[in-house]
């Protein structure tokens, strides 16, 4: 004990203590890059951010669902038109378009379509693979030259022939 | 020494005082998140997804190849309708002399006539096949993409830094760098509309029924009678990614 010099002795020593902070410093300030970096839902179910979850399910659904019967409250007679002939086992929105901001607000929305060669033609138009037995496929420049569907058809009385737009 | 405090001294007080400021934010970020987790009203999710697998049926006899999928798909997704990239895209197999030709003009809404063909011909509707071992989730460095419990999986796009390590890694092509959001995209069977009980857009559109989506757990779902019943195949077996979209009428040329 009589050699040992003041401040040299195990954990007292200056030098233990001053990396010791040092450390501390270094831990801490890794814990709190690590909490800045990390979000604070990540982890909660799995290796991913859980609360994406949410925000993923919150996206505006712009197709209404619940199919034709969602249109049927308003547009009766239409759909009485449509609902027994070729064309009734479709949603609605198949042809006129994404509608569920309509179904929302009726008055500040309205899908709009136009029965042309283009929109019937996705469907109806000859095209190799499209099996005529499956659907009635046609050649459109010399079936119409490219003319409105709708002026001699309906589309929601197909097989009624030419009926006109509806 | 003039100023009455040494280097030492000051050093040694500097370090000790950043050390204790560090502490207090630290402390209160942790009370802060914990305290937000139970303020906020949060969806129980595994609770969700109990008794909840989604399953995808394909029927390729009954595809007729009219794209008002792809079409329904991009408006309901936010995917750009002018740009080359698609979150569900048809593909039309024509048996040719030499081998299969195969081509889908901007994911199947611009088919050409073609030259007529007596043999083999028929279209593909393609998808994110939401893999129960999906390579994709393995693969992204940042935890950007994960499969949730009910089977699907998603995009976070806020994480995503846009690596495209996932879009390599997809055997089936199904992904793509969204060119407006510059990360990570791909179908994700509609998750916004499925969860709130529609089905997806593009089964909402599908003319002839080509395309179903249900419940694999609830057995009185037609898409649970198919998958248990019928003769039904998923792409690329071999990948062992146990894709969850299952085609039945596949002809063995397709991948």
């Amino acid at each position: 004990m009589a050699g040992k010099i003041k401040g040299t002795g195990g954990f007292t020593q200056k030098a233990v203590v001053r990396i010791g902070l040092l450390l501390s410093v270094v831990v801490v300030l890794f814990a709190f890059g690590r909490q800045m970096a990390i979000p604070s839902s990540y982890g909660e179910y799995g290796r991913y951010r859980g609360d994406n979850i949410s925000e993923v399910v919150s996206k505006a659904v712009n197709y209404a669902g619940g199919g034709a019967a969602t249109c049927r409250d308003c547009h009766q007679s239409q759909y009485q038109a449509v609902f027994q002939k070729e064309h009734g086992g479709f949603d609605c929105q198949t042809c006129h378009g994404p509608a569920a901001n309509h179904v929302k607000k009726p008055k500040e929305f309205s899908p709009t379509v136009k029965a042309d060669a283009e929109l019937c033609g996705s469907c109806h138009r000859q095209i190799t693979g499209r099996d005529d037995a499956k659907i009635a496929t046609i050649r459109i420049d010399s079936h119409s030259g490219g003319v409105a569907c709708g002026k001699c058809h309906n589309p929601h009385q197909p097989r009624a022939g030419l009926g006109g737009s509806n | 020494m003039e100023n009455g405090v040494s280097r030492r001294r000051f050093l040694t007080l500097t370090g000790k005082m950043v050390a204790a400021g560090m502490l207090v934010p630290l402390g209160s970020l942790i009370g802060l998140s914990n305290g937000a987790r139970a303020a906020a009203p949060k969806t129980d999710w595994p609770k969700v997804w109990e008794g909840k697998q989604w399953g995808f049926v394909v029927d390729t006899e009954k595809c007729i190849g009219c794209a008002r999928c792809v079409k329904a798909c991009k408006e309901e997704n936010g995917v750009p309708m002018d740009e080359e990239v698609y979150r569900t895209w048809v593909e039309r197999y024509v048996e040719t002399g030499n081998g299969v030709s195969i081509d889908s003009p901007n994911g199947g809404l611009d088919f050409p006539p073609l030259g007529s063909s007596t043999k083999k011909q028929f279209f593909v509707p393609k998808l994110c096949n939401q893999c129960e071992n999906p390579p994709c989730v393995q693969v992204c460095p940042v935890g950007a993409t994960y499969r949730t419990g009910d089977g699907v999986i998603l995009v976070d796009a806020a994480r995503c830094v846009g690596c495209r390590y996932c879009i390599q890694a997809c055997p089936y092509g199904a992904r793509f760098l969204h060119p407006k959001t510059h990360v990570a995209d791909k179908c994700n069977w509609c998750y916004h509309r499925v969860s709130k009980g529609m089905k997806p857009a593009c089964v909402t559109v599908c003319p002839v029924g080509a395309r179903k989506f249900g419940n694999l757990k609830d057995h009185d779902d037609p898409v649970t009678e198919i998958v248990e019943k019928e003769r039904i195949r998923g792409l690329k077996p071999e990948k062992g990614t146990k894709p969850q979209v299952f085609y039945t009428g596949l002809d063995e040329v397709v991948m």
